[in-house]
């Protein structure tokens, strides 16, 4: 009897519109994935450069005469007022990686001005500690709260690897928030620093310093520049925020155009429940001969949804979509069977209008 | 003998009403005749059960019509012939079979005294030859009462004179509505239909 179901959608002409369906979807999905990902990195751009941390003056001070730099800047501004910020070394025993890292004590300004909690595959944030991505953490062959190597300059500190990012698309390969106190460094262990204090006054001060006093008979200006903490930062995250959203919309749409294929087949089983209906099949076990075939037809545009999730999903966020990818799954096989069971109880509550049912392909 | 079909309907479509009142005996063979438009299908898909009056009731062996009685006390040769279209007929014949009862020796027989061609897909049959293999189905269900729509339909003047006989001899009630008036010999009753009411009924 399934063998004769089977055959009412599984024909020449319905595997053809399938196979059609299936190249167009694949197609398709990373058109989608481009389109959203570009909007939206566009929309977090913006955001970040909306809000007034972005206005942050960095200075870059690899030049060589950061005494005397680091100094007006200390005078200028204050001590507390600026945080260290730049590249660090992190070593494993497999090796290593390059994060940016900004050395700071204020944990919730470094949450304000870093805004990477959507970030986050597992652990907290902020905490004092390296932030790794997903793949990298794989690659070095480490675990969440792991001691490793920091290499600031000539300064070796340990740090613990406290939290787990979702992998990115051109970012960096991670992130650490080093605490100031407590470790032996200075404020130049880092190639920039950040002014955490808005104070024009002070920063045109800082400038005409600059302008003024010469080294080797240039301005200091030529050898240290001052720029927006907005632009130096903001590439190196907003994409992983961007490519998850991007990647569960594309998914969420997938999704429901699946449940729309499988709306658009139940309908070659109008003959079959018309068949049902006249020859006193009740609706019990009508429901029990079609859960097969509408299994199965749910589970045709599953292998699309598997395949776009092992050669995307797993690549970009190995630790966490493992979840909606399985609900995903288990939503279209829940999806498969109610629709089933509405086009079952539907035809028996108006069996009428489906004994005129009559089509020749 | 006893009544085994009783109807009392009222039934409103947009723009046609259905009310009649009759009983059926056991055994009797009711011939419905009307006019197109009039009635006729409706009222066969009343009995069977496939469409609900708005007032009144259809009482069919004492019971409403349900589809638990189309398992094996009542069959319909439905107004459009419905197969498996994408199967052969073959296959059609072990689909519908397994659905409910048949006398399947029957059924056998009267395909091979129709003739049809089994291994055929069904969309290749001629309209004549798919009614042909749903009499054989109805005729071989078994049912205490049959309800047949256009029986001869398409059919050629010997297979018609066949399934008058097959309706004279069948041993169970049978309600069937027809235009086909080589039919009328073999019914015990006909009801007239025009335009959804009762115009006469014949007895003969």
């Amino acid at each position: 009897m399934l063998k004769s179901i089977f055959k009412q959608f599984l024909t020449r002409n319905s595997i053809r519109d399938l196979v059609i369906f299936l190249l167009i979807l694949l197609l398709f999905l990373p058109i989608l994935h481009l389109f959203f990902f570009a909007l939206f990195s566009s929309l977090t751009i913006y955001q970040v450069r909306a809000t007034s941390y972005s206005n942050l003056s960095v200075v870059s001070i690899a030049g060589n005469n950061n005494t005397l730099v680091i100094n007006q800047l200390e005078r200028l501004f204050g001590n507390n007022s600026l945080a260290p910020f730049g590249y660090i070394y992190i070593g494993a025993r497999l090796g290593g990686a390059t994060v940016e890292a900004i050395a700071i004590n204020n944990l919730s300004l470094a949450k304000k001005i870093f805004p990477i909690s959507s970030m986050i595959a597992i652990g907290r944030y902020p905490e004092y500690g390296v932030y790794l991505v997903a793949g990298k953490m794989n690659q070095l062959n480490l675990q969440l709260g792991e001691n490793v190597s920091v290499y600031m300059g000539k300064n070796i500190i340990s740090l613990r690897v406290v939290g787990i990012l979702y992998n990115a698309f051109f970012s960096a390969e991670g992130f650490a928030i080093l605490p100031l106190t407590n470790i032996n460094y200075t404020i130049n262990s880092l190639d920039n620093v950040i002014i955490l204090k808005d104070n024009y006054t002070a920063l045109n001060e800082f400038k005409a310093f600059l302008s003024n006093t010469k080294y080797e008979g240039l301005p200091l200006s030529d050898w240290y520049s001052i720029t927006r903490f907005g632009s130096s930062f903001t590439f190196s995250y907003f994409q992983l925020n961007s490519l998850r959203t991007t990647s569960e919309i594309v998914e969420t749409i997938y999704i429901l155009i699946s449940l729309l294929l499988i709306f658009r087949i139940r309908s070659r089983f109008s003959n079959v429940l018309a068949l049902f209906i006249i020859n006193g099949v009740d609706e019990k076990r009508s429901f029990k001969l079609l859960i097969l075939p509408f299994l199965v037809i749910g589970i045709i545009p599953l292998i699309v949804y598997i395949a776009y999730y092992y050669l995307y999903d797993v690549y970009w966020y190995p630790l966490s979509v493992v979840y909606p990818f399985i609900a995903g799954l288990i939503g279209l096989l829940v999806s498969s069977i109610l629709i089933e069971y509405y086009t079952v109880f539907s035809a028996y509550s108006n069996q009428h209008k489906f004994l005129k049912v009559r089509s020749i392909e | 003998m006893s009544e085994i079909v009783k109807v009392d309907v009222f039934k409103k479509f947009k723009n046609f009403e259905l009310k009649v009142n009759f009983s059926v005996n056991e055994g009797e063979k009711v011939l419905i005749q009307g006019p197109n438009g009039s009635g006729k299908t409706t009222l066969l898909y009343l009995i069977y059960g496939v469409l609900n009056p708005d007032s009144g009731y259809v009482r069919v062996f004492n019971k409403n019509p349900t589809v638990e009685l189309r398992k094996s006390e009542m069959y319909m040769l439905e107004e459009y012939l419905i197969f498996l279209e994408n199967a052969s007929l073959k296959e059609n014949l072990e689909f519908i079979t397994s659905l409910r009862d048949f006398n399947i020796n029957k059924t056998e027989e009267l395909i091979n005294k129709f003739d049809l061609p089994l291994y055929k897909k069904s969309y290749q049959l001629s309209s004549g030859q798919r009614r042909l293999f749903k009499l054989a189905l109805a005729f071989s269900a078994e049912a205490k009462l049959l309800l047949l729509d256009e029986p001869t339909s398409n059919l050629d003047i010997e297979n018609s004179k066949a399934v008058k006989d097959m309706i004279r001899e069948y041993s169970g009630t049978i309600i069937f509505a027809s235009h086909d008036l080589l039919l009328k010999e073999s019914c015990d009753k006909t009801i007239y239909l025009r335009t959804g009411k009762i115009e006469r009924i014949e007895i003969k």
